[in-house]
């Protein structure tokens, strides 16, 4: 899925969250969306899910305008989005937060339930376990794990993940990482968000480095290192003061 | 208590009130015949708030379009009362289903406070227009529901009809529940965006549990006045607004006998108080008082992020099986 950003704008009643942001990103592709907090990164991903109004600009998926679809039919258009915070539903087992994500997948595209099951569940085997637990049961890594499972089943074309290392230790965020490297290089369009350098399996296409809702560095096909992320969010912060 | 032993409870709790009119008491089939009207609309409440999250105080405003539908239907209109029935149900339905979609964009204590606002305007609705609803003094002689030789308004029938609707009304509710529409219902209840996120329309989702929670409201309201052929504004007066929350928060929102016990509780704690049931009122608040302080959840609630002893043992154990492998 081709994904075209034009001078998206969002803001939060006056407040600007996100300003005149652009990028092209071809099928396949990964975008890696950098910042501190409240540079807008959130806000970015939520605004392409359609989970937050634009105040300008547009989204086109595959040519097609978007951008006032409401954000439960995005999904039906390929667009899932795994948010912040794990997002797994507390009192729900396992196998109802899996059910919900089929359930999101159109019904052209929706392979039987078992089947669609297993092929997720091939990524993250240990759910499998886990399946008639109470999703509160399960640690920060296997919330994680879940959440993006449950996307996968709604058969996205673009997914969207909005800091899915953030409280996990070092050990589960390599095995998060693994299996979103492994889902882009078969051809799952990505758009990621985190707050520092991540260890992904290869250079992203795009990396835009946000700070209070304007892109302040964008890089093609390079590495952010630890150091550059810091310098940049230093100068960018020396430049505004 | 496990799956087993809660099933056991249920069946016994069952056969004895099946049993129940073997005892004589006419006063405990009618007060059971009470409670298995207002359970109806207790299950349907506990669909909205308990199962998605949305606070009403609506319940009074959709027992009253049943209620005065099928008084209304009957009296002045000589329709057949099972078919004005039916039609102050659809009423109730159609009406919750057009407001709901306005007034479920408003959340939390706004959404609280609107359906409170609605349920007082029904009262004056119903006081004020004199010609149609009988104003304060009501709608009396209303005729019963009838199949063949059988009154439903009669102790017997009425009771055996009122404990089947009720036990029709919690095997709807837990399908719903258990259903694709009752996850989504969940999943909005935890997190909208959540929600979103997987595809659901949450406006659409609030509404439909909306419309749920007036069609059985709609169904006891109706019963009510079948039952004792009489509709007032009384019957929906604040007092029975505040009633129908201690009774869903007494038993345990969001559960699924929850809403039976504390329609139990309230409607049969006269008989419990005895010579102190002039105190009723002040009892009520009190014991309320005390169940939101010490818990919360109501009786057979869980509390808000515990976690169920069934759900922490598993996972602990699985966990030492394979080696603690999950950060």
């Amino acid at each position: 899925m081709n994904l075209s950003v034009r001078g998206l704008s969002v803001a939060y009643r006056r407040n600007r969250a996100l300003a005149n942001v652009s990028f092209e990103l071809k099928t396949g592709g990964l975008l890696l969306v950098l910042g501190p907090n409240g540079a807008g990164k959130s806000t970015l991903v939520r605004a392409l899910a359609g989970a937050v109004p634009v105040e300008d600009g547009a989204v086109l998926f595959d040519g097609r305008d978007v951008t006032a679809m409401p954000a439960h039919r995005r999904v039906g258009a390929g667009v899932a989005l795994v948010p912040e915070g794990r997002g797994v539903l507390a009192g729900l087992t396992v196998r109802e937060n899996l059910e919900l994500g089929w359930h999101g997948a159109p019904r052209a595209s929706r392979g039987p339930r078992e089947a669609e099951f297993e092929r997720v569940i091939a990524l993250f085997p240990i759910l499998a376990e886990r399946y008639a637990l109470d999703c509160r049961a399960l640690s920060g890594g296997e919330m994680q794990m879940l959440a993006i499972a449950r996307a996968l089943l709604a058969r996205p074309s673009l997914l969207l993940l909005d800091e899915p290392s953030l409280g996990l230790a070092p050990r589960m965020v390599k095995r998060v990482y693994d299996a979103l490297g492994q889902l882009n290089a078969e051809g799952l369009t990505t758009v990621l968000v985190e707050q520092k350098a991540v260890p992904l399996r290869r250079p992203a296409d795009i990396t835009l480095v946000l700070q209070r809702g304007s892109v302040i560095s964008r890089s093609e096909n390079a590495t952010l290192t630890s150091d550059q992320l810091a310098e940049l969010y230093l100068s960018a912060h020396r430049e505004s003061a | 208590m496990n799956q087993r032993n809660r099933a056991l409870l249920v069946a016994a709790v069952g056969l004895a009130l099946l049993a129940l009119p073997a005892s004589g008491s006419s006063y405990w089939i009618y007060t059971l015949t009470i409670v298995g009207i207002y359970a109806t609309a207790l299950i349907g409440l506990n669909v909205l708030v308990g199962y998605a999250g949305q606070m009403s105080f609506a319940t009074t405003t959709f027992m009253a379009a049943g209620g005065y539908g099928a008084a209304v239907l009957t009296t002045k209109l000589q329709w057949n009362p099972w078919l004005a029935c039916a039609a102050g149900v659809a009423f109730a339905g159609v009406l919750a289903y057009a407001i709901g979609f306005p007034l479920l964009r408003l959340r939390g204590h706004y959404l609280a406070m609107a359906t409170f606002a609605l349920a007082i305007c029904t009262i004056s609705l119903v006081s004020g227009a004199q010609n149609v609803t009988g104003g304060t003094s009501g709608l009396p002689g209303v005729p019963p529901l009838t199949i063949g030789s059988v009154n439903f308004s009669t102790p017997l029938p009425a009771y055996y009809f009122a404990l089947a609707v009720c036990a029709l009304a919690l095997f709807a509710a837990s399908g719903l529940v258990d259903s694709r529409t009752g996850r989504a219902w969940r999943a909005l209840a935890k997190r909208e965006d959540v929600a979103t996120s997987v595809g659901i329309d949450v406006r659409r989702a609030k509404v439909a549990a909306f419309v749920v929670s007036a069609v059985f409201a709609a169904i006891s309201g109706a019963m009510y006045v079948e039952f004792t052929s009489f509709v007032s504004p009384d019957l929906y007066d604040s007092s029975m607004v505040v009633q129908i929350f201690i009774m869903l928060f007494i038993g345990g929102v969001g559960t699924t006998y929850g809403p039976l016990l504390g329609t139990a509780l309230v409607v049969v704690s006269p008989v419990l108080l005895g010579r102190f049931s002039a105190y009723q009122s002040i009892v009520f608040e009190i014991v309320l008082l005390i169940i939101l302080v010490v818990r919360p959840q109501g009786i057979l609630g869980r509390a808000a992020g515990t976690r169920p002893l069934s759900a922490i043992l598993p996972a602990f154990l699985q966990r030492r099986r394979s080696g603690g492998s999950a950060a």
